[in-house]
């Protein structure tokens, strides 16, 4: 060949054109997802417009099932799309992955049993408040007991169900009984589901989102890059985040937006770090500098060779951060530091403290559901670390 | 690097992010919504006391005019690093912060010190009890234990703890057990007096009182074992790894077969080796003091810093605000230094020149 004999001809790998590659990608498979996710993004965003300009404050954007969209219903919408677009759709899309992490999931039946808990939480957090009515205050309702057990007749006002030697017994309509001021205690529970599930998933996903980009950025790019993050994690780390919510509070009022906004932009550090130095190990590989001998530029090997490698890693670890966020915003709703319109379970149990020894069961049962809730996500996330992790293990 | 000039190092590294977060304090206490004035005097104030209360807090000089931001901000920085903390206007009116703070440590130290030491006694050998007899009905019933642990909310456990032991629940018995002792609220003076002075040989010597020893241990007991219930279950869980781990190790095995004795294995290569992975988690208990203290002190009505630290964010006070997070931010960064530092003497393989 006549190359051969050109003195300027270096050996050289096959040149790639990147562009021409990210552009195929734009059509092929893996971003028809990001093609769905944006359209319904742009759908989400137009509505938005309408509720903001068109729709007049506090009227109903949908007044046919009177649901005034509120602003961390908007941020539910867009985590339920990510959801959709980049959890249940690739599970769709290749069933036969579907299926190897089913047989492995299935070993373990607590994982399972748990799972099925927080799926069922989760559905009954969606349809719920659709199906049933807001819980709202009847003095005169209030105290009843759960049905099959009864209180003494001193207690509540008007006792609904049967009243007999000087007892009143619980009912059907409150099966899980009323709080002091009369609110049903099992549609508590139900927008409670709301409350958690909407905590978990938007907080997780802001957290999974700066915490990965952080720590990926922080381990390829190195250098001072690394350093300056990594330094404003360890201050994160060390910085109290309860004040910071306390002082958000006092200027713009409490509210559920405010914490999940609050502690998904301060949790993350956790993450960052576990990102960070598992990507270090990850860049180590050949692969990695295959694909930078090749030319790809640095975005390119996070986003195809990096991420997929941490992104296990990283959902174990939010799995177990999740409960943690769970606890808090119970804690800070007990201390009635919470959203007041919001009925969540850290409320009620708050409500029912001064009347833990006559009316036991308005404590104990949101504590019950918010103690499986913790234990269901405590369970999966060790599970995950077990599937993933061989090195933790628990079965010898 | 030696030892010392790593301790050295991690001290210098931990000044800048102290600095760091202090601004961070600065801005948000000084230039976020508080208003001291009014924290002091409600809505309506007479101009007079105010301007003097601005000029106590150093926003206003002597003349009237406004200190500059920049001013206010080094004398915040200095008089913090100095540990000339000034006084608290609201939660207690014109006593100085490092007064009623002062006050307020021992409770929460005591309590500290019992949850840890409750998490410790009770996870520690329980989970290595389990990871020693792996699959036994007593490792399972541990296991299932930790997990259920574990996963308790802090303060529902506290408030039905606190209800069934004072509101005549089914722990009623428990307040007048042995001795009677005020378990909800901070029982005057049961802590001044836990030293006696005893002579022995002529000489006064500083002793344990022994009744109000236990009269103090008993009145924490319930709510160090709530602060420590998470940290309990993580303990044994990750004990219960640990040991399962090394001791399927082949150094264990070899030591078994040279004929070491059991007790010898497990005190000398099971357990150091276990507490590695365990380190962590009982520095991180630490940390949830720090924090988690707030909910179980409000709840036990115990009189400590974590109370203190909500009345003073309540009530806008903020001197006590910037001197309590001030101390927070510096024990979470000594803590962690001397985990790191616990790390380099358990395991040897970790290196003082890694970060």
């Amino acid at each position: 060949m006549a190359t051969d004999t050109d003195p300027d001809r270096i050996e050289r790998f096959e040149d790639i054109d990147w562009q021409a590659t990210e552009m195929r990608g734009g059509l092929s498979a893996v971003s028809r997802k990001a093609f769905g996710l944006l359209l319904t993004l742009a759908a989400v965003c137009v509505f938005f417009l309408y509720d903001y300009y068109l729709v007049r404050k506090r009227k109903p954007t949908v007044p046919v099932i009177e649901w005034d969209v509120s602003q961390v219903d908007w941020m539910f919408m867009v985590t339920l799309a990510v959801i959709f677009f980049y959890v249940l759709l690739p599970l769709y899309e290749n069933p036969r992955m579907t299926r190897y992490y089913w047989r492995e999931f299935r070993k373990n039946r607590a994982a399972v049993f748990s799972g099925g808990f927080l799926l069922f939480v989760f559905g009954t957090g969606l349809v719920g408040p659709l199906l049933l009515p807001k819980p709202e205050i009847a003095l005169e309702l209030g105290y009843q007991p759960p049905v099959f057990t009864s209180v003494s007749n001193n207690y509540p006002i008007q006792c609904v169900g049967e009243a007999a030697n000087g007892r009143c017994f619980g009912t059907f309509q409150h099966p899980l009984g009323t709080t002091g001021r009369g609110k049903d205690i099992f549609r508590l529970i139900v927008y409670g589901m709301t409350v958690s599930m909407q905590i978990g998933l938007i907080t997780g996903l802001i957290i999974i989102t700066i915490g990965t980009i952080v720590g990926a950025v922080a381990a390829y790019v190195g250098g001072l890059a690394d350093e300056v993050l990594m330094r404003y994690v360890d201050i994160q780390l060390t910085f109290p985040t309860f004040l910071l919510y306390l002082l958000l509070i006092y200027l713009f009022g409490q509210s559920l937006f405010m914490f999940i906004l609050v502690f998904g932009v301060t949790s993350w550090g956790l993450i960052a770090r576990l990102v960070r130095s598992e990507a270090l190990q990850r860049t180590e590989e050949e692969y990695i500098t295959a694909a930078q001998s090749a030319g790809a530029p640095n975005l390119y090997v996070i986003w195809r060779h990096i991420l997929p490698n941490v992104s296990s890693t990283v959902i174990t670890a939010v799995t177990l951060l999740i409960p943690s966020l769970l606890l808090y915003e119970a804690g800070l709703a007990f201390l009635q530091l919470g959203d007041p319109s919001i009925p969540s379970w850290g409320q009620v149990i708050s409500a029912g403290r001064s009347d833990l020894s006559f009316a036991w069961w308005i404590s104990t049962v949101p504590g019950v559901f918010l103690f499986f809730t913790i234990l269901a996500f405590n369970f999966i996330g060790d599970a995950l670390r077990d599937a993933l992790d061989p090195r933790q293990t628990t079965q010898e | 690097m030696s030892r010392w000039s790593y301790v050295l190092k991690r001290l210098v590294l931990a000044v800048p992010v102290l600095v760091f977060a202090l601004t961070v304090t600065f801005m948000i206490l000084y230039l976020g919504p508080l208003d001291p004035v009014t924290a002091v005097f409600g809505q309506e104030y007479n101009p007079s006391d105010a301007l003097q209360l601005r000029k106590d807090l150093g926003l206003v000089r002597a003349d009237g005019s406004p200190v500059p931001l920049w001013e206010q901000y080094i004398d915040f920085m200095v008089r913090l690093f100095t540990f000339n903390f000034g006084q608290s206007w609201v939660v207690a009116s014109e006593v100085s912060v490092s007064t009623l703070i002062w006050n307020k440590v021992l409770p929460t130290v005591w309590l500290g010190f019992w949850s840890v030491i409750v998490a410790l006694v009770v996870g520690l050998p329980l989970g290595f009890y389990a990871g020693l007899n792996p699959n036994t009905g007593g490792d399972y019933l541990a296991s299932f234990g930790g997990i259920v642990w574990r996963a308790m909310p802090n303060f529902w456990l506290a408030v039905i703890l606190a209800g069934a032991i004072s509101q005549g629940g089914f722990l009623e018995g428990y307040r007048t057990w042995i001795i009677e002792t005020q378990v909800i609220g901070t029982p005057r003076g049961t802590l001044e007096t836990l030293l006696m002075d005893v002579e022995l040989l002529g000489i006064a010597m500083p002793m344990v009182d022994p009744t109000n020893f236990f009269a103090a241990v008993k009145w924490i007991l319930p709510a160090a074992l709530v602060l420590g219930s998470s940290s309990m279950g993580n303990e044994m869980r990750i004990g219960r790894t640990a040991v399962l781990e090394t001791i399927n190790s082949n150094y264990v095995e070899t030591a078994r077969a040279k004929g070491v004795s059991s007790w010898k294995i497990v005190s000398k290569h099971v357990f150091r080796n276990a507490m590695v992975p365990l380190l962590p988690v009982i520095m991180g208990e630490f940390y949830l003091l720090i924090g988690g203290s707030v909910l179980v002190e409000l709840i036990f009505n115990i009189n400590g810093l974590g109370r203190l630290f909500i009345s003073a964010a309540f009530g806008a006070d903020v001197t006590v605000l910037g001197a309590l997070l001030f101390i927070f931010v510096t024990m979470t960064l000594v803590f962690n230094i001397i985990q790191d530092i616990l790390y380099t003497m358990i395991d040897p393989r970790v290196g003082y020149e890694s970060e």
